[in-house]
């Protein structure tokens, strides 16, 4: 029987008559069902390759919180631990470095190929919107990170993330110091990295999984295949990654900077926030709120505007505009790595 | 068989047992849980064997230096001021006392703090006072650094075996996985 919103022809036998046992009784059975076959290539398996860097980050992250001490007194001196002293611990932090540098090229190569195929359209707008989440999750999850290394880059990084909630009044009141004087804020931008926003990419993820099973991916071809005959190559590409990840660690391992003095800003953040640095160089510490805003609407938008037949038009300058922002994006990259650092705080 | 057993057991708790009772585990309270670096603490220790010499370590995450010791008493107890050496650097430690055996017995956090600056005698009183709510002197302001930081690695025989099987297994695993057909042929 097929209820597949394609209409895709009977898939090829599976041949898996030997995982009875473990099927029955984990449901393996569930993983059974009709994928266009095209959505085996490479393009429709960004999501997977960032599923992956998620894995990795999450378990290297779960050993690196065994030694890290979010006291801001103590902080740097644990990172220095972990790096000379802790078993793994710098192995494990290399990893954690290049998995989340690997994972923000997924997430941008993943968004723009479902913008290009321009699978956000009906009936997969609300799939859209979780992965848009999930992006903006990841983006916080990356800068809490840079804020915890505490040598002299995140704590300037920490002076813009307060920075940031000050100029949103009440709203961002909860990323001020002025939130509480129980704890120091180190101690709750650690909370946030390890607690609250793992666990929110964790439900959005399976929110999303949910979505893109049930909905189906959106292929051109009217072949299909079994996902779980696929599973086995996405694993593979899966173990690639991570192979290129624990070389990035072993030839280029992350360093870390001095202790921080507080008042100064002599470094830049960390490389996927550098475009939001560029544009605080040229409109000021407000270009901090609304430039991830403008990115973010931008996503928001897209299902609104490309939905029933669009006119070519339109569509062409959705095309466009998507395809602009994004150079516009790794140019402020480009831009802000090259140049030397820029006093913002207080613009 | 079963005989064996229960020697075997009896044997382990017995030996278990004879390790709880080396020493008794204590509790040490310090009359502040921040103190600068050259300054006294009072330090106060209770529930230890009595009549035994207990180091005093103050241990950090990078370092670690024996600062004092105390004898209990009849009672297992001890009072002592104990000095801070003016070059630890400030931070977030523990002090950890220490039995004659190696066994950690009791420990306390402990935040210390940068030295206070220092003023010489001949400068008179009403400088002393001044120099006690100043800045700190130009020579005393930390310097910011852009630069990393100088850090030797070294990873471990074992270290290097474990990612070395991981990579390699990796490697081979995905190699194996992803020539593997799509659909059954």
């Amino acid at each position: 029987m097929n209820d597949h919103p394609h209409g895709h022809s009977e898939a090829e036998p599976t041949g898996n008559e030997g995982s009875g046992f473990w099927s029955s009784r984990l449901g393996l059975d569930a993983l059974k069902y009709p994928i266009p076959i095209d959505s085996t290539t490479l393009g429709y398996s960004l999501g997977a390759a960032t599923f992956v860097c998620f894995v990795i980050l999450v378990l290297t992250g779960f050993w690196l919180a065994q030694f890290y001490n979010p006291n801001p007194s103590a902080a740097h001196d644990s990172v220095v631990y972990i790096i000379t002293r802790a078993p793994f611990g710098d192995i494990a932090r290399n990893l954690h470095y290049w998995a989340a540098s690997v994972m923000v090229v997924t997430i941008v190569a993943h968004i723009g190929w479902v913008f290009y195929r321009r699978a956000y359209r009906a009936p997969r707008e609300i799939t859209w919107y979780a992965g848009v989440a999930l992006a903006g999750l990841v983006f916080l999850i990356v800068v809490t990170g840079t804020v915890l290394r505490y040598d002299q880059e995140g704590f300037e990084a920490l002076a813009h993330f307060l920075a940031g909630g000050e100029l949103t009044g009440q709203l961002g009141r909860f990323f001020t110091d002025g939130f509480t004087i129980s704890t120091p804020t180190l101690a709750r931008i650690f909370s946030l990295h390890t607690s609250l926003l793992p666990l929110g990419i964790v439900a959005l993820i399976g929110l999303h999984f949910w979505l893109v099973k049930e909905l189906g991916i959106s292929g051109a071809s009217p072949r299909s295949v079994m996902f779980s005959n696929h599973l086995p190559r996405i694993a593979g590409l899966g173990l690639f990654l991570f192979v290129l990840v624990a070389v990035l660690a072993i030839l280029a391992p992350e360093g870390l900077g001095h202790r921080p003095v507080a008042g100064y800003e002599i470094t830049k953040p960390f490389w996927p926030v550098l475009w939001i640095y560029a544009l605080e160089s040229v409109f000021g510490m407000w270009a901090l709120v609304w430039s991830p805003l403008v990115v973010f609407l931008f996503f928001a938008v897209v299902p609104l505007i490309d939905r029933g037949s669009p006119q070519r038009t339109t569509l062409v300058a959705l095309r466009t505009l998507g395809a602009a922002l994004l150079v516009v994006l790794l140019a402020l990259v480009l831009w802000a790595g090259l140049s030397p650092p820029q006093q913002h705080l207080g613009m | 068989m079963n005989a064996r057993v229960s020697v075997l057991a009896v044997m382990i708790v017995a030996m278990a047992a004879s390790q709880a009772r080396a020493h008794e585990k204590g509790v040490i309270t310090l009359a502040s849980g921040m103190a600068a670096a050259g300054s006294t603490l009072q330090v106060m220790g209770e529930k230890f064997s009595s009549s035994t010499q207990l180091r005093l370590v103050l241990r950090g995450a990078l370092s670690e230096r024996e600062i004092g010791s105390a004898e209990t008493d009849a009672a297992g107890g001890f009072v002592i001021e104990l000095e801070i050496p003016a070059g630890v650097e400030p931070g977030a430690y523990r002090l950890v006392a220490v039995a004659p055996d190696g066994d950690e017995v009791a420990s306390a956090d402990l935040e210390v703090e940068a030295a206070p600056a220092v003023v010489p005698e001949s400068a008179g009183a009403g400088a002393q006072e001044q120099a006690a709510g100043a800045e700190p002197a130009a020579s005393a302001m930390p310097i910011p650094s852009a630069e990393e930081l100088a850090i030797e690695r070294r990873w471990s025989g074992f270290e290097w075996f474990v990612i070395g099987v991981l990579v390699g297994g990796a490697t081979v695993a995905g190699m194996f996985l992803y020539r593997r057909p799509a659909f059954a042929t």
